[in-house]
């Protein structure tokens, strides 16, 4: 698939700036463009899916965002193949039943419902249950028993045809929602902003966040009043940019250092920050200094409010988080290189240099810290965040790996 | 003195000799501290340098040097203002039908409203005046002008000697037991006492690293960083939205501070506080070291009640960054202010021990320290 392939690797390229929506367009494509068999199509596309998930991972693994967009079309296919399915036993059940007047006809029919019964549940892929798991047959190799083990077989064949087209075109429509539901997400947060913002407020952020400046314009738009004090978020400042946008929309914005945090938040009602990524375990990967933030919110007893869309939510448990999920960048952002090349002389007696620069991207915030996330789906609990994962994503896909097939 | 009160405030700038301009988006909740305009001062300032008479010269330059912020830390500003006033009473004569100690007292009193006016007082500062007008006080009448004068320069100097330079020895001798081989040592800002344990240590032969943790507007860390670097220091640089990922590494940390308080409350620069709370919820022992002159009767519980406010301007800026650039002409906007605070208060549960001149003791006992030594036999 040369076309397919030419889109991966252009999209590489660009995956500094990679968000969940592009992501979704892309593997849309590549599933679009995906020829599928006749016969196990769930797992061809799934293949496809994971072949270019793989690469996209593999290019950013910080940029949890990517892995949760392929984790959440790979379960988009399952789910769809799981219905058609269940569909289509329907199907065969009822056409069983109202064929009651031959005998042979019916037997026949029967055995058949029933062996097709058990073959179409291997073959969609479901988590194996213990039946499955100690008939030991293979998955793929079910399916073209069922073609061949009786009459209909063109009805079969037909039937599967115009089956695996379905999937296809019920899977790109489930993946067009979920581009809807990414695009759409600051909305279905920012409608919340009432329930959690009264009258003469005083609210705590650091560095900008989409999510967060609408969810404070949409409570401004329902004539609440607050007051913001924005952390300018060193290295990159971009609580500068935030406090612009705040008071171009009138709200009253107070700019303070990082440094000043701790200070200032003895003054403070509520601290809401958007977030990077969200683990299983209901642990934040944010910009840096929220950790910062969270401590002294706990330490005085102000809420600290999570916002973020469904497709930040990662399957995965944070372990060691700080190395294995951030990023260090340049230390020309801290230290100027002109003016502190001369340090760069002094060498201890191995010669490696006696100045070092940290200057990490990520911040991990755990779980106790955080007193309540604000989804598109509504707000919960860090505790309950585990029980989202079950709805979006499979078991199987924690890992992105096409498996090695023999004698593929 | 309450800045929010218009008519002492009017009062005020009739008296100074400073004029300063109000600034323009003034925070709500810091309205009872001085906001000024700082651009405009230092120029106007340098021109009337001869036209003076009230003042004396020496003392015109140090508050020009605190204003353009030449000379910052409490040490320094303590002790350059304590050499001005040196030079001051020298060249100091009574007028007639007058007392040297009433008139001197005043004319002092003068000096340091002006200094006020450059920059406000810090409490070491604060503390060494309360000792120079009691030691003024306690001159016999009997006593000869020029005999005065000699014995208030020698117990200035003195004062200096002791309170300040040996003091700082003595806690450097202390602090250095607390450094073992292999520490990672972690460091705010910039303070003179920790700058000169780390610096002894490093002499005496023990092998740690420093980690120099930075903030903005005033990047102390960096002339630190170049100080401690020149000495042969291995040293890790970050800022201060880092600590909780350098956290892990670091074994000691070692703060100055500015005045300790005596409910134990650290008064001390802007992020001392957020240091020692990520300090503190890591396990990690946090070390203050703070001259014993510096310790105050006063309490405080926040960061609000009392303060020093910095010029907003250095935040809107980021020098080196031209592109963040968001914030120009911030000033034309009702809506937004910009909060540059100079101190904040650090809780004493965060403290483990702080290191004075009197020993290694915990933040529970300054208050014993400030009664026991304080007043009449601080000052021998």
């Amino acid at each position: 698939m040369p076309d397919t392939q030419a889109l991966v690797m252009t999209f590489l390229t660009s995956l500094k700036n990679a968000t969940a929506r592009q992501t979704a367009e892309l593997l849309r494509s590549v599933i679009s463009q995906q020829r599928v068999p006749y016969t196990n199509q769930a797992g061809a596309l799934i293949d496809a899916v994971k072949a270019v998930g793989e690469q996209l991972i593999a290019a950013n693994p910080v940029e949890l965002a990517v892995g949760n967009i392929v984790r959440r079309v790979l379960h988009i296919i399952r789910e769809e193949d799981l219905s058609l399915t269940t569909a289509a036993i329907g199907e065969l059940n009822l056409s069983a039943v109202s064929d009651d007047e031959n005998d042979d006809d019916r037997d026949g029919n029967t055995t058949l419902s029933a062996a097709a019964v058990a073959a179409a549940a291997r073959s969609t892929l479901r988590p194996p249950s213990l039946q499955t798991l100690l008939e030991d047959t293979p998955v793929s190799a079910a399916v073209p028993q069922t073609s061949s083990s009786g009459g209909d077989s063109e009805g079969k064949t037909a039937d599967k045809s115009s089956r695996s087209r379905k999937l296809k075109h019920d899977v790109i429509e489930a993946v067009n929602e979920l581009i809807q539901d990414i695009v759409t997400c600051h909305e279905q947060i920012a409608e919340q902003a009432v329930e959690h913002i009264h009258q003469n407020e005083v609210i705590l952020t650091l560095g900008s966040s989409r999510t967060v400046s609408e969810f404070l314009f949409a409570a401004k738009e329902k004539k609440r009043s607050f007051r913001v004090f924005v952390a300018e978020g060193a290295p990159r400042y971009q609580g500068h940019l935030l406090a612009k946008e705040l008071v171009a929309r009138g709200l009253q914005t107070t700019l303070i250092t990082d440094s000043a945090v701790f200070a200032m938040i003895s003054r403070v009602n509520m601290v809401i920050v958007g977030a990077h990524a969200v683990m299983a375990n209901g642990g934040v990967i944010a910009p840096v200094g929220m950790n910062l933030v969270a401590l002294a919110a706990q330490k005085h007893a102000v809420p600290f409010v999570v916002l973020a869309g469904s497709h930040k939510l990662c399957p995965l448990y944070p372990h060691n988080p700080e190395v294995l999920l951030n990023e260090l960048r340049s230390p020309s952002e801290l230290l100027d290189f002109g003016e502190f090349s001369d340090c760069m002389d002094f060498g201890s007696g191995s010669g490696s240099p006696l100045l070092h620069v940290v200057n990490p991207a990520f911040d991990y915030v755990p779980p106790k810290l955080v007193s309540l996330f604000i989804t598109d789906a509504g707000g919960h609990n860090p505790s309950y965040m585990y029980r989202l994962i079950a709805d979006y994503y499979s078991a199987d896909d924690l890992v992105v790996q096409r498996r090695a097939i023999a004698g593929n | 003195m309450q800045y929010d009160d218009k008519s002492r405030v009017q009062k005020l700038k009739k008296r100074s000799v400073v004029k300063p301009t109000e600034a323009r988006n003034r925070v709500e909740l810091f309205r009872h501290l001085p906001q000024y305009e700082h651009g405009t001062q230092l120029p106007v300032l340098q021109s009337k340098f001869f036209q003076l008479d009230t003042l004396h010269p020496a003392v015109y330059k140090v508050g020009l040097q605190y204003l353009s912020g030449d000379i910052c830390g409490g040490n320094a500003r303590c002790i350059a203002m304590l050499q001005a006033f040196q030079e001051a009473i020298r060249d100091y004569s009574t007028p007639p039908a007058k007392t040297l100690s009433r008139d001197l007292t005043a004319k002092i009193s003068s000096y340091v409203s002006f200094l006020i006016d450059c920059r406000p007082l810090s409490v070491s500062m604060g503390n060494a005046i309360r000792f120079l007008k009691s030691q003024i006080a306690k001159i016999p009448i009997s006593l000869s002008e020029s005999e005065a004068k000699a014995t208030l320069h020698s117990d200035i100097e003195r004062f200096i000697n002791e309170k300040i330079i040996l003091a700082d020895r003595v806690i450097v001798k202390h602090a250095v037991t607390k450094i073992r081989d292999g520490d990672v040592l972690l460091t705010y800002g910039s303070s003179s006492a920790v700058e000169m344990i780390l610096q002894h240590a490093h002499e005496l032969g023990k092998q740690f690293r420093v980690v120099i943790v930075d903030s903005r507007p005033k990047h102390e860390g960096k002339l630190l960083l170049r100080r401690l670097v020149r000495k042969g220091l291995s040293c890790t640089y970050t800022h201060i939205n880092a600590i909780s990922y350098i956290m892990h590494e670091v074994t000691r940390v070692f703060l100055g501070a500015s005045s300790v308080l005596s409910n134990g409350t650290v008064y001390s620069r802007v992020g001392t506080a957020c240091v020692a709370m990520v300090a503190y919820g890591f396990h990690i022992p946090v070390l203050v070291c703070c001259e014993a002159y510096k310790f105050h009767e006063r309490v405080q519980l926040d960061s609000i009640c009392s303060n020093e406010l910095g010029d907003p301007d250095s935040i809107s800026k980021v020098p080196g960054r031209e592109d963040i650039n968001h914030l120009d002409g911030w000033d034309k906007s009702e809506n937004l202010q910009l909060l540059n605070l100079i101190y904040d208060a650090t809780p004493s549960d965060y403290v483990s021990l702080i290191i004075t001149d009197y020993g290694m003791i915990p933040p529970t006992s300054v208050p014993v320290i400030v009664r026991e030594y304080g007043r009449g036999q601080l000052w021998i």
